[in-house]
C-alpha cells in the first residue's frame, strides 16, 4: 500500500505527517512527502519541512515538491500516484472564516479519489477508533478501513451508527427508535443486521477481540461528535459524502439537494478524520 | 417526435386522471364556496357575542379565541377562515383577524400531538409516541411567535395593502352571486321559518360552519393518489437533503394538501417503516407551515373583502420571513434547540403535564388580557 503525507511546513501540516507516520509504520506502507508551497517564495520552508519529515523513518522515503493552491496539488499528486491513503493537517476553521478561507480538509474529503485521513489535533498513538456506519456500502468500508488500522494498531473499534428517525405514522415500531445496539441486533432490525453484518466484516479484517457495536439517537453530525469525545477516540472513520445518482440532465442539483455530512462531521469533531471513499 | 405519437402521450395522460376525484373537487369547492358565503351571512349577528359574551376585544384574546376555538374543532383551516368572515362582519381588526388567524395555527398543531397521546395510551414509549407531535407544535409556536411581531409591524405600515386584489364583482364575483346568493338566501330563509332572528343567523352561521369543515374534508378525499415511493426522493428516509430543500418540499405538498398533517402523512410511503428523519422533518414543517395557508387566502377571495385577503398574505409572508432568516443564517442552533426541548418535555409525565397546561392555560389566559 502507499501513502501520501503532505505538508505545506505549518506546524499542523507536520503534526499530521508524524501521525501519517504512524499508520504508515504500522500498515507498513510506501511513505511518499508531498510538500506543497503556496508560491515559489515558500518552497524553502516546505523543504525544510520535508527534511524534518524523513527522520520520522527509517529509509529515505520519496519527497516530491508542487507549488500552487494546497488542496488542488494534493488531488492532482493523489490521483497520479496509485495511493491507498492520503493524509493532510486541518486548520479546524468553522462557522464564517470557514465559509470566507474555505477549508483544504473539507475539499479532500469531497474531491479526493482516495481515502483521505484530515488530522486535527495532538495524537501520538492510536487505542480507540470510532468507525461510523451509515448503514449502506461507504458504511461497510469505512468499517473495513477502521478494521484494518485497529488491526495495525492494535486498537478497539467501536462501530457506530446512528438513528435519527422519528415516527410518523402507526406503521412505525416505536420500539425500535430507543433500542441500544445489542437490543438491535438481537432483534435483527434493519440497524440491527447492518451492525451484525459490519462486526462480522471487521472479524474478517482480524480485529474481532476489540470489537463493540453502538447504536446512537439524535442528530447524526451531533451524535458522531458526541460518541467521539465521550470515548476519547483517537481516530474516527467515516465514508465520503457519495450523492444518489440523478436522473439525466439533472447530475448537477446534487450538490444543491443533498446534506454533505462527512463534512458537517470534520468540521464537528476536533481529532482526526479518515474519510473513506471508493471501492 | 411525431404530432401522432404527442397526441397519443397526451390522450394517456388523461386517461390517468381520475374522474371521481376530479368531480370531488369540484364538490367540494362549490361547498368551500356555499360555506363561506353563509358564515359571512350568518357572521354579522355573532358580532355582540364576540365582542361582549367572548370579550375578544383586542389581539391577544384574538390569538386566545383562535387558538382554543381550533382546540374544538381539531381543526385550524375552518378557525381561519371563520376569522375571516368576522373580519368581514366587523367583529374583530386587521390585527385580531391576524393574530386569530395564527391563534388557529397554535391550536392545529395539537392534532399531530394529540395522536401522539393515543400511541402513548397503547402502551408505547412516551417519549417516542409524542416526539413527533411536540415537534410540530413547537416548530409552530416558535416560528409563529415572532412572526407575530413581523405581521403587526407589515400590518400597521401598510407594508403589502398594495397587493390586495381588485374589485371581483365583474366576472367571477358577479358569478358567485348568482349561483350562491339564491342559496345563501334559502337557508336564511329556512332557519328564519323555524328560529327568531337572532338564532335563524347563528343557525346559519353554524350551518356555513358544518359546511366548512366537510367541504375541507373533501379537499383531502380528493387529492390525488400521491405514488411518492422511496426511489423517487431517493431514499429520503435513508438520506439527508439540504434544510432548504425539504422547507421546499414542504410548502410544495402543503399547497396542495393545504393541511400539515396531511401532508407529513404522505411522507410515510417515502419510509416504508413509518420513520422520518429529524434532520428532514423541521425545515419541511417550516415550510408546510407557509403553504397551509393556500386554503384561507381562496377564502379571502371568495369573501371579496380585499383587507382579508391582506391579512392572509401578511400572514403567510411573515412566517415565510421568520422561517427563512431562521433557515439560513441560524438552522443549526435552531435545530437542536427545538429537539433538546422535545426531549426535556417527553421524558418524564411530570415535564408533559406542564407542558399540557401551558399550552391550554395560554390561550385561556390571553382571553382576559385587557
Amino acid at each position: 500500500m502507499r501513502i501520501l503525507l503532505c505538508t505545506d511546513g505549518t506546524p499542523l501540516a507536520e503534526n499530521a505527517v508524524r501521525f501519517g507516520a504512524l499508520m504508515a509504520q504500522a500498515g507498513e506502507m510506501a511513505v511518499t512527502l508531498l510538500g506543497v508551497a503556496a508560491s515559489p517564495g515558500a518552497e524553502a520552508l516546505v523543504r525544510a519541512s520535508l527534511a524534518r519529515a524523513q527522520t520520522l523513518f527509517p529509509a529515505r522515503a520519496e519527497e516530491k515538491i508542487r507549488t500552487g493552491r494546497a488542496a488542488a496539488e494534493i488531488i492532482a499528486e493523489a490521483e497520479g500516484g496509485a495511493y491507498d491513503l492520503l493524509v493532510a493537517g486541518s486548520r479546524g476553521r468553522r462557522g464564517l472564516a470557514r465559509l470566507i478561507f474555505g477549508s483544504v480538509a473539507s475539499q479532500l474529503a469531497r474531491y479526493a479519489r482516495v481515502p483521505a485521513l484530515i488530522v486535527k489535533g495532538r495524537r501520538t498513538q492510536v487505542r480507540r477508533v470510532l468507525a461510523c456506519t451509515s448503514g449502506d456500502v461507504r458504511g461497510e468500508r469505512a468499517a473495513r478501513w477502521g478494521g484494518q488500522i485497529a488491526r495495525w494498531l492494535n486498537a478497539e473499534v467501536t462501530v457506530l451508527h446512528v438513528m435519527s428517525q422519528m415516527a410518523l405514522s402507526p406503521q412505525a415500531k416505536l420500539d425500535e427508535l430507543g433500542e441500544t445496539a445489542e437490543q438491535a441486533i438481537a432483534q435483527s432490525t434493519r440497524e440491527g443486521k447492518h451492525l451484525a453484518r459490519t462486526l462480522e466484516l471487521l472479524r474478517e479484517q482480524g480485529a474481532a477481540a476489540n470489537t463493540r457495536p453502538k447504536l446512537r439517537h439524535g442528530l447524526v453530525v451531533d451524535e458522531v461528535a458526541a460518541e467521539a469525545n465521550e470515548g476519547d477516540y483517537d481516530l474516527v472513520v467515516i465514508g465520503a459524502h457519495e450523492a444518489p445518482e440523478m436522473p439525466e440532465g439533472w447530475a448537477w442539483l446534487k450538490d444543491y439537494v443533498f446534506d454533505d455530512v462527512a463534512d458537517q462531521i470534520i468540521s464537528a469533531v476536533n481529532r482526526p478524520v479518515l474519510v473513506v471513499r471508493g471501492k | 417526435m411525431s404530432t401522432t405519437s404527442v397526441w397519443t402521450r397526451r390522450i394517456k395522460r388523461l386517461r390517468r386522471i381520475n374522474p371521481r376525484k376530479v368531480a370531488i373537487f369540484v364538490v367540494s369547492l362549490f361547498l368551500f364556496i356555499l360555506a363561506i358565503q353563509l358564515l359571512k351571512s350568518g357572521a354579522k349577528v355573532l358580532v355582540p357575542f364576540i365582542r361582549e359574551g367572548l370579550a375578544v376585544k383586542n389581539a391577544w384574546n384574538a390569538l386566545g379565541f383562535g387558538w382554543l376555538f381550533a382546540y374544538v374543532v381539531l381543526s385550524g383551516s375552518p378557525v381561519a377562515a371563520t376569522a375571516l368572515t368576522f373580519f368581514d362582519a366587523g367583529a374583530i381588526d386587521r390585527m385580531g383577524t391576524f393574530a386569530m388567524i395564527a391563534g388557529s395555527r397554535f391550536g392545529a398543531s395539537f392534532i399531530v400531538l394529540g395522536l401522539g397521546f393515543v400511541y402513548a395510551m397503547r402502551g408505547h414509549e412516551r417519549k417516542v409516541s409524542v416526539a413527533m407531535g411536540l415537534l410540530s407544535f413547537l416548530v409552530t409556536y416558535t416560528i409563529y411567535l415572532p412572526a407575530l411581531g413581523v405581521g403587526y409591524w407589515l400590518l400597521q405600515s401598510g407594508a403589502l395593502d398594495w397587493l390586495h386584489p381588485t374589485a371581483a364583482k365583474s366576472g367571477l364575483g358577479s358569478l358567485m352571486d348568482v349561483v350562491f346568493n339564491p342559496l345563501v338566501g334559502g337557508a336564511n330563509a329556512t332557519f328564519a321559518a323555524f328560529l327568531p332572528s337572532t338564532w335563524a343567523q347563528m343557525g346559519v352561521f353554524g350551518l356555513g360552519f358544518s359546511v366548512l369543515w366537510y367541504s375541507l374534508n373533501l379537499i383531502d378525499h380528493s387529492l390525488p393518489d400521491m405514488k411518492l415511493k422511496e426511489s423517487a426522493f431517493g431514499g429520503m428516509a435513508r438520506l439527508l437533503y439540504r434544510p432548504v430543500v425539504t422547507f421546499a418540499l414542504g410548502a410544495g405538498i402543503t399547497s396542495l394538501t393545504m393541511s400539515v398533517s396531511v401532508s407529513l402523512s404522505l411522507l410515510v410511503p417515502l419510509s416504508a417503516r413509518g420513520y422520518i428523519r429529524r434532520e428532514n422533518v423541521i425545515p419541511y414543517i417550516m415550510g408546510a407551515n407557509i403553504t397551509t395557508f393556500v386554503d384561507t387566502l381562496v377564502a379571502s377571495l371568495v369573501i371579496s373583502n380585499p383587507g382579508a385577503f391582506v391579512v392572509v398574505l401578511v400572514e403567510m409572508v411573515s412566517v415565510a420571513i421568520v422561517s427563512l432568516v431562521i433557515l439560513l443564517l441560524a438552522y443549526r442552533p435552531y435545530e437542536r434547540a427545538v429537539l433538546r426541548v422535545v426531549e426535556v418535555i417527553g421524558e418524564s409525565r411530570r415535564n408533559l403535564a406542564v407542558f399540557l397546561l401551558v399550552i391550554v392555560g395560554i390561550p385561556v389566559a390571553l382571553m382576559f388580557v385587557r
